[in-house]
Formats: structure tokens, sequence, C-alpha cells
């Protein structure tokens, strides 16, 4: 594995404020990488500082081994972007916008190509105001990828959109890390940053406070995972037997016909055999996993949408 | 290469949403239709022997200029800025120095659109007397009308907000051209006033435009002060764009 970007020490402020104080990570070639956190945590300055649209102020930065503060026009030539909260003007059209952006790029452009593999076809003379959401993230995601990118940042990309178009949205996100393309996603939400990356930088206040693959942080971090099922009139003194002493079983209660059991993750089976042993078979037996939520809980004292 | 792309993209969305553009065009000709009708086709003494039409016409040329530079391009550019599309354009591989030669390109084409429908309707219409020098009426045009894209290009990427660079350039207009000549002749106004209206833009491109219309003089002083501003502009616009 090779990386595409390194960041060693990256400061940023505005002003008095400072919205990065200390980011260090490096991306490898042809994963996804996230980086989440809550809002205002520094996630947008970091990925602009990488992408040259943003001077930083402190540490290291390789894209592709080029300095975005001192080579910004070559390294866009190299990238694409999708960014936060930016537009298109109101009365360009679908096709006008991808004729424009393939103009610019140093190789050429199948434009018809690409309006028919994002499904932008039928709406090709539509004026970008008249677009809907979906159809405005899937143009944006259309220009980020023309000409071929080594490197992609995709900054909330699924901002506003209803869970069905998030689901289409990240199924073409998986598309273009298949496609050979490294992806840098930058996201507030959990469930988003488990379902695609590859691995995580969890960003607050500016610094990373931790980085690994999704399932390795809640595994190591989450704390717990969590077992519920009906108790269907058993006695509690039986399910006191019964998981008492199962190892791994950390705590456990019975409350309103509800059995709630707090065991680390490879104490789960046992559970379940111990269930099946006793001929029981709650059919609304179900394990919570800790999510990235319960990481950064763990990590920061807070919850990601505070 | 690039700064054609965004000039015919530009001109495009202007066709498709005419009503700014044929404003902003009409205004300066219709004011100088109003004069001219006003102070009729006679010689006339406060117009130094002028007839209305004559004398104001390199005044209104330079209307056009200020119009579009002070309220079109600040307005327009900060939109951009404020909604994003600045960003997108620079993350997409523009280069800050194509966006600011595009949009300086694209105003001077239609501040050059401008003054050809304002010759042709007074020469029409009140008999306009066409310039001493042409080429020298078209330089100093040319010089003034980038020093003010220019300039407005500076004020659209500085201010925030598009309602502010429009609150800014309706200020900035209308308080120098009415004091520059655009309203009652400069030998009705108090003297204090006339030294005041030479020292501003407006002031500058208003007898850089007027000497060679008039007589066949140039206006060097006038003209390398509009140049220094439209280098300046330039250069801080530019620089403005690539640090944020």
């Amino acid at each position: 594995m090779t990386s595409v970007i390194t960041v060693d020490g990256l400061a940023k402020s505005y002003g008095s404020v400072e919205a990065v104080t200390d980011v260090s990570f490096s991306v490898e070639c042809g994963e996804i990488f996230g980086i989440l956190g809550p809002n205002g945590a520094g996630k947008t300055t970091t990925v602009e500082c990488l992408q040259g649209l943003r001077h930083r102020d402190g540490g290291e930065v390789r894209v592709l081994d080029l300095d975005p503060d001192r080579q910004p026009d070559e390294l866009r030539r190299r990238i694409g972007s999708q960014l936060q909260s930016s537009a298109l003007p109101d009365r360009l059209r679908v096709g006008e916008a991808v004729r424009l952006f393939a103009g610019l790029q140093s190789v050429p452009v199948d434009v018809e190509q690409t309006l028919a593999s994002w499904g932008l076809r039928e709406v090709r003379r539509r004026p970008f105001a008249a677009l809907s959401g979906g159809q405005r993230q899937r143009l944006f995601l259309a220009l980020a990828l023309l000409g071929e990118p080594e490197v992609v940042f995709l900054d909330e990309l699924t901002t506003g959109l209803d869970p069905q178009a998030r689901r289409t949205a990240w199924d073409l996100v998986r598309s273009v890390r298949d496609r050979g393309a490294t992806v840098v996603l930058v996201t507030h939400l959990m469930e988003e940053a488990e379902a695609l990356c590859n691995r995580v930088a969890v960003v607050d206040n500016g610094s990373v406070v931790a980085l690994d693959r999704p399932r390795r942080l809640t595994a190591e971090l989450g704390g717990a995972v969590e077992v519920t099922f009906s108790s269907n009139g058993t006695a509690p003194a039986l399910v006191d037997d019964l998981f008492g002493g199962l190892p791994g079983v950390a705590s456990w209660q019975l409350s309103d016909g509800l059995v709630t059991i707090c065991a680390e993750s490879s104490g789960v089976v046992d559970i379940a055999a111990a269930l099946a042993a006793h001929d029981l078979h709650p059919d609304d037996f179900a394990t919570k996993r800790p999510s990235l939520e319960d990481v950064f809980l763990a990590l920061t004292g807070r919850t990601l949408r505070d | 290469m690039m700064t054609v792309h965004l000039i015919r993209t530009e001109l495009r969305l202007l066709a498709r949403e005419p009503l700014t553009l044929i404003v902003s065009l009409a205004f300066p000709i219709l004011l100088l239709m109003l004069l001219a009708a006003s102070f009729g086709t006679g010689s006339d003494a406060d117009l130094g022997g002028l007839s209305g039409a004559d004398f104001y016409a390199p005044v209104y040329l330079s209307a056009t200029i200020a119009v579009m530079g002070l309220m079109g391009v600040p307005t327009h550019v900060a939109g951009y800025r404020e909604r994003g599309v600045l960003r997108r354009f620079r993350a997409a591989g523009v280069t800050s120095r194509g966006l600011v030669l595009s949009q300086i390109a694209l105003t001077v084409t239609l501040a050059l659109v401008g003054a050809v429908l304002m010759v042709g309707l007074g020469r029409a219409v009140f008999d306009l007397r066409f310039p001493m020098s042409w080429i020298g009426t078209l330089v100093s045009f040319l010089v003034g009308a980038v020093a003010f894209a220019a300039f407005g290009m500076l004020l659209g990427v500085l201010l925030s907000t598009a309602r502010a660079a429009q609150g800014l350039g309706l200020a900035l207009f209308f308080g120098l051209f009415f004091v520059s000549g655009g309203g009652p002749p400069p030998a009705l106004l108090p003297d204090a006033l006339n030294t005041f209206a030479g020292y501003t833009p407006m002031g500058w491109v208003i007898n850089a435009v007027s000497d060679p219309w008039h007589g066949a003089s140039w206006n060097p002083g006038a003209l390398a002060l509009l140049a220094t501003m439209a280098v300046l502009s330039i250069l801080l616009a530019t620089r403005r764009l690539t640090r944020t």
C-alpha cells in the first residue's frame, strides 16, 4: 500500500478561532477514508487545505506528492471535489455544466457517456435551480469524477438527502472506489462512516481523537454489546441462573418483561446457546453492537449531534 | 481556453436572464436621451457651446462603464461567492486568474455593446457628432472599462454578500457620477466639487473619454491612473481569490 495523502500536524486558524489545531493522518491508495466528527470539528477546513482551497498555517501536507499550497493548479487537475454548500449558477443547465467542466480537464471527456452513467440524460436541459437534492448530488458527483481523478474529496455528500437517495449515493461512492480512485469522505453521520469507510479518522475540536477501521474502533472503544429479548414469563431466578455465570456477560436486568444483557461481543453466542439449551426461543432476540456514536461519546463525553 | 469557456457560458446565462442586462445597458442610454432632449440640439453656453447630446455622450459612455463595473460586476461576483459557485469553479481547476480575466473580458464586451448602441441611437435621434479621434476614444473607453471591471471584481471578492455589494455599488455609482458631470454641467457646479471629481476614478474615466471625443487630444494622466487602477485591482482580486 502506498500513501496518496500524508498530513502531519496540520493547523489552520481564522483570526483568533483555531479551526484545526493538530491533524495528522495518511490515506492509502484505493481506500475510502472517512473524516468523522460533529459540525465545527474542523473537517471541512482540513479537506479544503488538502485541496489547496485554503492556505494552512502550519504542518506538512502532501497530496499525490504535491504541496496543495504551492502547486494548487497542478493538484486540482488530478483530484475531484464535491464541496459542502457549493452551487452552480441557477440558470446553468445540467448538460452545459458537464460540458463546461469537461472542457477544463486535461484529458478528453465523453460528455454523453457521463450524463448517461449518472442518470442525468433526462434532465440535461434542466437548469441547476430546478434540480432536486438527489439530482444535484448526482451532478456534483459526476463533475467531481470528470477526467478520472486519482483522489476524490466528498464533503457532506448526503446532507439533505432522504434515506433512499442516501443509499443510492453510498453505492455511487463505492463504485467510485471500484473504478480505482481513492476517496476522502467527510461526514458527520456515523452510519455513513460505518457503511462506507475502510478507515475513519474521528475528529473533534480540530484534532484527530481516534483513527482505525470502524469495526476495530467500535470493538475497542465502543463498550459492550447489548442483547435484548422478551422474557415470556421466565422467572427472574432462572434468568439469573442462565446468564449469571456466562463468561463475557457484564450485567443483566429484567424489567417490563424484557431481558437486557450487556456482554462482550464474543459472549453473544454463549447467550444464544444458553437460551437454546433451555428450549427458550424468544422471537425478538436482538443484539445491538456499539456504533461510532458510542465511540465518539466514549472519547469526548459528548454525542456527535451536539 | 479556460477563459473562453467561461465567457461563453456567462454570455449564455445572461441571454437567458436578459432583464438585468437590458436595464444596465438601457439606463445610461435613456438618461442620455433625456438630457439631450432637455438641452435641445442648439449650442448651450453652460455646455461650453455644445449641444446636449454632444456634451453628454462621452460622459454617458463612461456611465455605461461605471454602471457595469460598480453595480453589475460586484453584485454578480459576490453572489457567486456567497452561493459557493466560485469555490465550485476553483475546485474544478478554474484558476483565480482565469476567473478574474473572464469576468473582465465579459464586462468589457458588454460595455462595448452598450457604447455602440448609445452612439448609434444618439446619431439617429439627436444627430450626435462623432468623436474627433475614434482611436483615442476607443482606447480610452477600453482602458476605463478594464479598470472599472477589475475594480468591480475586487469589490465582489472582498464583500461577503451580494446584498452588501449591491448597496456599496449603488452608493459609489450615484455618489460619484452626479458630481463628476453626469448631472448638472460642471460649469454650474461649485469649484470645490469639480476639483474633488477630478480625483475620483469617475472623473478620470470621464476626462479620458471626453478629451479624444471633443478634441483630438488624449489624456495621458487620466489613462495612467486608470491603468494603475486596473493592474492593482486585478492583482489584489486574484490574490484574494487564491487565498480564500
